[in-house]
């Protein structure tokens, strides 16, 4: 027996979501070979199979997150049993049906009850505390309504509940809960929208309010129905007023999760200042021209960026310190973080010792790495080790904007989109072009001067772009 | 053939609700019943000891009606065998009650010891029944203790107190329970001398303290003798009476003894099958469906040992019927009211003081009290003694447990019971117009307190 766990890709990852098994129940596996879609914090990736033989048993469904390591399924010969205590909740080699996900106030039950069943020796035992027998159609309505099955009078050939029935119930009962249910509610600022209700007629109770509260963020539980479920848009028409209505839920999952948390972290662990500096890329911009001319590749402005602070960065220190425990430590090389922004969130690729790299290599580093980021190709070490970050917000017309500094780094530049302007030159009008610099940075780090310093020196590589090119 | 969509063994509370309760629902219904209709509570609990507990009230009121002017001769005395035929009648009046009903929804009685032969079949009088679903309400039977000397017909349980035909001058209760206590209020009132004795160091130790603590004051008022933490090692037969032997070298003389020690689940129906449903400490265990571990055999009542309590037994046995007809139903038994039946009398919904604190912490949860002694009607009626409690946790203004001690409380409970199970709010309780004069204003009055604005108490310090 062989178990498969929940991979662990990289340091940071806790935890990950199954997208989806590539691999049925009783299908024959080899060592190696893709059996999944994963997505860790950052990326999606397919996860190989941990041994040879057959896929006993899946432990999680499609879209269900859980910790790395976590035992989600068993590989083995054709007749070994997996463990009787995962039997209860899995998928097996001819058995019926999927994993039941319970609705919410019936899981404990479901627990409770399935201890219960232990003692049973005709091995016919209850389906404790499973939830009624319903249409699909029903428990989307049911849900969709947030009202509980629990009470509403089947009418299916076989007892199950069916949609009529819901609808039924709808009619017949309005929605309500008790006057405790929403002090409880009001009190944990808990939305009493989508909870289920367990009282007569669906009335939402104080023990529902309290699953609900004890089911945010945990996102074990989630699975790809309870998502797919929760983002079709109501069908039930929502209750007219003045109050707001809920179009979707989903959970907070993934990438965006992760870059959530590290946005929060940074925002509040750091006294952050902005310091703006205008540049002038009149000069660059020519000189762009006229290297990309006859070139199919073309190198950008960030390029430009990107070499000028991997110099400046090489050239200061401080720009290369960070705060680790109560310690300044001051990296060696230039590594240069730039923001790609993904589908569902944000990857900052590093381009390691930037500095020593001429512009082309940096160019065609940069192309490669935003490229393997957008497709989720990145490799753990493409974007770690940082030690300075850039941000160019300049393709989308961003003339200035506040970056959220890259934890542990010192800072972050962001460059703004470039305008023109009118200037005078020794009495003469002229146009030129100007982007703004606009760095965040530690101030437990450095001061005002020191990123000063340092926006002057990028400032003046860029201003005199010969420079980037030697 | 004897087939049946739901049979019940048992014709107790929860056995004779759960078989009109499955007819109701269109159930072919057969139900069997051992003795008489009705169980434990209509023919040796409930209804019996509230025959007798108004009798001795009345005696009560008797001996006290000079204090309210009424010239009489306080000298009342009971005559048991009255007492006795009197209770029977309004037993019987509750048990052929109980059979009209069952009659009338359909529902066939079978009167004999019925015994599970498979998951679907029972015997009873050499007939083989066969139901789709089959409820277990058995009920139980007083519980023994093993105690020298204990096995002398003297010493005697509640049912046997309940047809004395002649008074005892001295009864010994052992167990400060609510059959204990309600035992020794009425046999006290009716003229005998009464001494009770509990193992634990408070009388009703599954209530609140304080409601505990004022029974103790008010039986001993009346005359009972109580000792608590009380150890008693032997029992000796000295011909016309008892002596009970404590561990601490005490003795207490008694011509009669009941034994109340509590109640134990009766398994006899199991039959076959006993080795097969899982039992725990003596009780069937079940699921809040009232399933058992079998799949179509449900337990209700004193048999599963959830709550050992009629109005609970309803409930169980309604469930486990709507359960067995294919619909779903779940019990909550945690706002089942618990009253007992003494001159003054205890009633409890929900957590106690004890268990609020312990559970939310002692700043958490806001306690108030009224006591009768400020309200009009009961000042006016003479039965000022008692209070009404509510615990309150303040951060949800939740009601969490409301605990009476007084005249009424047995019905009092009930408004308290209904707007806990309703989760209304401390607040709106509070706000709740309550007639004038009236016993119910206390709870009113004490929701009021525990906000700190009771307007009919001296502002707090």
């Amino acid at each position: 027996m062989i178990e498969v766990f929940m991979p662990k890709a990289g340091m940071d990852m806790k935890e990950g979501m199954l997208i989806r098994w590539l691999k049925n129940v009783g299908d024959h596996v080899e060592l190696n070979e893709p059996i999944m879609e994963i997505e860790t914090d950052k990326i999606n990736m397919e996860a190989e199979s941990p041994g040879t033989g057959i896929l006993l048993a899946k432990l999680i469904e499609d879209g269900a997150t859980v910790p790395v390591l976590q035992t989600i399924g068993y590989i083995g010969a054709p007749d070994e049993k997996i463990p009787q205590k995962i039997q209860d909740m899995s998928e097996i080699t001819g058995g019926h049906g999927a994993i039941q996900t319970a609705v919410a106030p019936m899981a404990a039950d479901g627990a409770e009850a399935g201890n219960t069943a232990d003692g049973a020796t005709d091995g016919n035992t209850v389906a404790a505390g499973a939830p009624p027998a319903a249409t699909p159609y029903a428990k989307k309505l049911a849900k969709d309504a947030g009202i509980a099955l629990d009470f509403i009078p089947p009418s299916g050939p076989d007892r199950e509940i069916r949609g009529r029935d819901v609808l039924a119930a709808l009619e017949k009962y309005p929605r309500e809960a008790t006057p405790l249910a929403r002090k409880y509610a009001e009190v944990d600022g808990v939305n009493l929208d989508h909870i289920s209700g367990s009282g007569f007629g669906g009335k939402i109770q104080k023990g529902d309010v309290l699953a609900a509260e004890t089911n945010t963020g945990s996102f074990a539980a989630t699975t790809s129905a309870d998502i797919a479920d929760s983002t079709v848009p109501s069908s039930v028409p929502e209750i007219q007023g003045n109050r707001r209505s809920v179009e979707n839920r989903r959970p907070i999952q993934g990438m965006r999760k992760v870059v959530g948390e590290r946005m929060f972290s940074s925002y509040s662990q750091i006294p952050t200042v902005m310091q703006s500096m205008r540049v002038n890329l009149t000069e660059l911009l020519e000189l762009r021209e006229k290297i990309n001319k006859n070139r199919e590749k073309r190198i950008s402005v960030n390029d430009f960026v990107l070499k000028a602070t991997a110099i400046a960065v090489k050239e200061l220190a401080h720009c290369r310190t960070s705060i680790i425990g109560k310690e300044y430590v001051t990296y060696k090389e230039a590594n240069i973080g730039f923001a790609v922004s993904v589908e569902n969130g944000l990857f900052v690729p590093v381009i390691h010792n930037a500095d020593q790299l001429s512009l082309l290599q940096i160019s065609e580093r940069a192309a490669e790495l935003a490229e393997r980021a957008r497709t989720g190709a990145i490799l753990p070490d493409e974007y770690s080790g940082g030690t300075f970050s850039v941000s160019n917000m300049g393709m989308f017309d961003v003339y200035e904007f506040t970056p959220i500094i890259n934890q542990p780094e010192c800072a972050l530049l962001g460059i703004g989109g470039i305008h023109d302007e009118l200037a005078l030159k020794d009495g003469e009008l002229v146009s030129r072009k100007i982007a703004l610099l606009c760095m965040s940075y530690d101030h437990r780090i450095m001061d005002g001067v020191g990123a000063a310093t340092f926006k002057i020196r990028v400032k003046e590589l860029l201003q005199n772009p010969m420079e980037l090119l030697l | 053939m004897n087939q049946y969509d739901v049979a019940v063994i048992g014709g107790g509370p929860a056995g004779y609700v759960g078989a009109i309760r499955a007819a109701q629902l269109g159930g072919r219904v057969v139900l069997f019943e051992k003795d008489v209709l009705g169980g434990t509570c209509l023919n040796r609990g409930c209804i019996p000891t509230k025959t007798y507990l108004k009798t001795g009230e009345v005696i009560h009121a008797i001996k006290n009606a000079s204090e309210r002017g009424i010239r009489n001769h306080p000298d009342a005395e009971v005559d048991m065998e009255k007492v006795v035929s009197h209770k029977n009648k309004i037993v019987n009046q509750l048990t052929s009650g109980v059979g009209s009903l069952l009659k009338s929804n359909g529902v066939t009685v079978v009167y004999g010891t019925a015994v599970l032969s498979s998951t679907q079949h029972i015997i009873c009088g050499g007939d083989n029944y066969e139901a789709k679903s089959i409820i277990l309400c058995g009920g139980s039977v007083s519980s023994q203790i093993p105690i020298k000397g204990i096995a002398n017909p003297k010493v005697i349980s509640s049912t046997e107190l309940l047809n004395l035909t002649e008074l005892p001058k001295r009864l010994a209760v052992i167990g400060g329970g609510v059959i204990g206590c309600e035992m020794a209020s009425a046999f006290q009132s009716f003229g005998s001398q009464v001494t009770i004795l509990e193992a634990m160091d408070c009388l009703i130790p599954m209530m609140d303290r304080e409601l505990a603590m004022s029974l103790e004051k008010d039986l001993r008022q009346q005359g009972i003798s109580i000792q608590l933490s009380k150890k008693i090692t032997e029992m000796i037969d000295e011909g016309t009476s008892v002596c009970i032997c404590g561990e601490d070298g005490t003795r207490v003389e008694a011509d009669l003894v009941l034994l109340s020690v509590g109640r134990k689940a009766d398994l006899e129906c199991l039959g076959t099958l006993k080795d097969k449903i899982l039992i725990e400490k003596g009780k069937i265990v079940v699921d809040e469906y009232m399933r058992t571990n079998i799949p179509n055999l449900y337990a209700a009542g004193d048999i599963n040992g959830r709550l050992m309590l009629a109005h609970a037994a309803f409930k169980m046995g309604e469930t486990a019927a709507e359960n067995a007809m294919g619909h779903v139903a779940r019990c909550r038994l945690d706002l089942v009211p618990s009253c007992v039946y003494t001159l003054s009398q205890v009633a409890s919904v929900g957590l106690t003081e004890e268990a609020a604190a312990e559970t939310f912490g002692r700043d958490a949860i806001s306690v108030g009290r009224f006591p009768f002694m400020a309200n009009g009607r009961a000042l006016a009626g003479g039965e000022s003694q008692g209070y009404v409690k509510v615990v309150a946790h303040k951060k949800y203004s939740e009601l969490c447990g409301v605990h009476i001690f007084g005249a009424h409380a047995a019905e009092m409970i009930a408004e308290p019971a209904a707007l806990m199970a309703a989760e209304i709010t401390v607040d709106e309780a509070a706000n709740i117009i309550h007639a004038h004069p009236s016993f119910s204003e206390a709870f009113m009055e004490a929701c009021g307190d525990a906000l700190g604005r009771c307007i009919h108490l001296p502002k707090r310090g």
